[in-house]
């Protein structure tokens, strides 16, 4: 048991968007939520689709779809959040839906390919080779210097 | 006893119980009024001690007596030994009466035997007595102890107590502070003794503290000695935080950052408290725990400031909420001078100059800033949602905010906008409502930043309405109107017009990109009021010549239509386009202000003295300008 563990170096929280299957590393994850009421912010970069209040706490809503040069969520779609922390500050990630919570050894890893989209590529740590698809790790930290625009 | 002193006894005792209830219950112990009745009992003892003084023993007399129950312990001591003097007697006596008459001597034991048992009655009562006043000692033992602690309470509440001894002074030279956290003038006096080396006698502390964009700020600075720049730098050295060579790269205030480093101290002499290194850093750490930051500006031998800056996260601001469209926002209501509403004609209308909204506030011109347009909300016909305006002052500057709903006033709680929206300077937080939603709080002073319309001279920190070359408001303005563009009204100060001119537009050319004409024989750039104007190739027009630095320009007009006098406030901002607007024979007016850069290549002039212009008639319906060709 103890070495089963020792082997996995990271558990990663699954989602998908756009059919793509991603990974956040599950320490980050604050907890995930379905669809939420959220109030627009005028003037924010467009990829800030607003705040929220999350049991007496502001959260800022991010829709990863624009993120990554995606196409907007299709009216009525569902989309559920996962919602992380950095700095301090809670941070909501719309997605389409969330998977599964994954062990994942260092061996499947690999650094993303360089022929990737560099808007991807720019938020994303790295990959896994999974036995029927490829997951891409997302960086959070990068995810949302790109949401403010910087 | 006297009925005096028994009465005086049931005091005490009610005293104390009603003491010792009060101790019992430490968490909410009323200071003031136990004060009160130890004050009380002091007075009762001092009173017993005065009673006592006037029924001394002989051997009391003599004695310095310090406390009244010392006094009442003599009293029992006298009378032990008394007692004692006269059981000894007795005994003699006894012993002498033994060998005479039986009878006599049966008699006089009897009486002594009787003495013996009244004496020995008189040694318990004074054995009593004793234990009273060995209670009493500690009581007052105790009582001057609390007294002392609770009014050393007293003077941090900044009240007297009566009877107290303490140094009024005290309380007076620390104000009201809390108990405990008040800083003493001798700690004060000490650290300015300490640094203001090379000083004048008197060290100033300057403590100052404001409210800007979302945070608290305090400042404290001092005229002391500032930091020494070479200590520290040696410091740094001997600890290792820095080679020599990083120390040559960086600025005297990079330096000086370092006396925040932890356990970072220039101190010679380091004592069981103090020179350790720790202080600057508890300070930085415990500001940073709640999300603020301190700053220092250290000159040396000019004193160091120190700002704290700490966020207005928990700080609650009474807002008004209001609306576009479904959408909320807040606006603190310290900004908020009044609330109007609009209609769609009549006295209460939003009239338009240009593209830009403004409404009359009691004959004021007041500018307006469409809240819709301005947070890129879609654009709405006039007309098809009722309009108020909420009126905001910020600094000396006022304008309008155009809303579409206007809720209630709500105490909000301020939390800060997310870190990645730090460059909207139009919100200042956001909010969680009573409802549950979030909504945004806007910031009167960024919206005023954002719109564009007040440059940077309305909003310097000291928010002064800068006045015309000397030209007090509510002075009389002697104005030039004229048409240009379009046909609404505009005016320049007559002031700053050096001379009118009529120049053929085929005469104008092209220098550096931008339209000359020649004067003189020099080439004075041609200014419109609209670059986009197309002009005509031939014809007439008026120009407004006007002295810029050290040269002429023009401002090219469609007509000039009089001279007026305009009196009252209108606001004025000489770095914008617009030096401000006002009303002028009932219409609606805009200030042009001629300095303003309208071309890279002209510098901006500071508004200097305009001595030279040619003196123009001061009223008329025409003026005449003639050509000087």
């Amino acid at each position: 048991m103890i070495q089963e563990t020792q082997a996995v170096s990271d558990q990663l929280l699954t989602f998908t968007l756009a059919n793509q299957i991603f990974g956040v590393p599950v320490l980050q994850v604050n907890g995930v939520l379905g669809p939420q009421k959220i109030t627009r912010m005028p003037l924010a970069p467009a990829a800030v689709a607003g705040v929220m209040n999350l049991r007496g706490r502001i959260v800022t809503a991010i829709d990863v779809r624009l993120c990554l040069n995606q196409p907007e969520r299709e009216a009525g779609a569902n989309s559920m959040s996962v919602v992380v922390e950095q700095n301090n500050e809670l941070f909501s990630l719309m997605i389409d839906s969330v998977g599964d919570v994954l062990p994942l050894s260092r061996a499947t890893f690999e650094d993303a390919p360089t022929t990737l989209d560099p808007e991807w590529r720019s938020v994303s740590s790295g990959i896994h080779k999974l036995q029927d698809k490829i997951l891409v790790v997302l960086d959070v930290g990068q995810l949302l210097k790109k949401a403010s625009g910087k | 006893m006297t009925e005096g002193h028994t009465y005086k006894r049931d005091q005490v005792e009610k005293i104390i119980n009603s003491v010792l209830e009060k101790i019992k219950a430490p968490q909410n112990v009323p200071y003031e009024a136990l004060g009160r009745e130890l004050t009380e009992l002091k007075v009762i003892i001092e009173d017993l001690r005065r009673q006592l003084h006037s029924t001394q023993a002989d051997d009391i007399g003599k004695m310095h007596i310090p406390s009244a129950t010392d006094e009442l312990e003599a009293v029992v001591m006298a009378t032990e030994r008394a007692t004692e003097t006269i059981m000894e007697s007795c005994e003699k006596i006894l012993e002498a009466t033994k060998n005479g008459n039986p009878e006599l001597f049966n008699q006089i034991e009897t009486c002594i035997v009787q003495i013996f048992e009244a004496c020995t009655f008189q040694d318990i009562t004074g054995q009593r007595i004793k234990k009273v006043t060995g209670c009493l000692k500690d009581i007052e033992t105790k009582t001057a102890s609390v007294l002392k602690v609770i009014q050393g309470d007293y003077s941090g509440f900044g009240r007297a107590i009566e009877n107290s001894s303490g140094d009024e002074s005290v309380s007076l030279l620390n104000g009201p502070a809390l108990p405990n956290s008040a800083m003493l003038q001798d700690d004060i006096d000490r650290i300015l003794a300490e640094f203001a080396a090379g000083k004048p006698e008197t060290g100033h502390i300057r403590l100052n503290s404001y409210h800007e964009g979302g945070h608290i700020l305090i400042e404290v600075s001092d005229d002391g000695r500032g930091l020494p720049l070479d200590k520290i730098k040696k410091k740094i050295l001997e600890n290792n935080l820095a080679t020599e060579i990083e120390l040559a790269g960086m600025s005297d205030q990079q330096i000086q950052q370092y006396i925040f480093a932890a356990g970072f101290s220039t101190a010679d002499q380091v004592t069981a408290v103090s020179g350790r290194g720790v202080g600057m850093d508890v300070v930085r750490t415990n500001i940073e725990k709640i999300g603020g930051s301190i700053e220092m500006n250290s000159i040396e031998g000019q004193g160091t400031t120190f700002t704290i800056k700490i966020p207005l996260t928990l700080a609650i601001v009474s807002s008004l909420i209001v609306g576009i469209e479904n959408e909320r926002f807040a606006i603190p209501q310290l900004d908020v001078t009044e609330l109007v509403m609009t209609t769609e004609n009549g006295p209460n209308r939003i009239e338009m100059i240009s593209d830009t909204p403004v409404f009359r506030l009691r004959d004021q011109i007041l500018p307006l800033i469409c809240l819709r347009n301005l947070l890129g909300f879609p654009p709405l016909p006039q007309g098809s949602v009722p309009r108020y305006i909420a009126v905001i002052h910020v600094g000396s500057y006022s304008f309008g905010i155009i809303v579409e709903r206007v809720f209630d006033t709500e105490e909000i709680v301020v939390k800060p906008v997310t870190s990645l929206l730090k460059g909207l300077p139009v919100f200042s937080g956001n909010t969680i409502l009573g409802d549950g939603q979030v909504i945004m709080i806007l910031d009167s002073a960024g919206i005023l930043k954002a719109s564009g319309f007040a440059a940077n001279s309305a909003l310097n920190r000291d928010r002064k309405v800068e006045t015309v070359a000397g030209i007090d408001q509510g002075e009389e303005l002697p104005l030039l109107l004229f048409n240009a563009g379009d046909d609404n009204l505009k005016a320049v100060l007559l002031q700053n017009v050096a001379r009118l001119e009529e120049v053929d537009l085929a005469n104008i050319e092209y220098a550096g990109g931008q339209r000359v004409v020649q004067y003189g024989n020099t080439l004075m750039p041609i200014h419109l009021c609209d670059p986009k104007t197309k002009l005509p190739a031939s014809g007439r027009r008026p120009v407004i010549v006007f002295k810029n630095g050290d040269g002429l320009e023009g401002l090219m007009v469609d007509r000039i239509l009089d001279i007026t006098s305009h009196r009252g406030e209108y606001q004025i901002n000489s770095e914008g386009e617009l030096e401000g607007s006002a009303i002028i024979q009932g219409r609606a007016t805009d200030i042009i202000n001629l300095f303003h850069d309208r071309s890279e290549k002209i510098s901006r002039s500071n508004g200097g003295d305009y001595t030279e212009y040619l003196p123009i008639p001061a009223s008329g319906d025409q003026v005449e300008y003639g050509a000087r060709q």
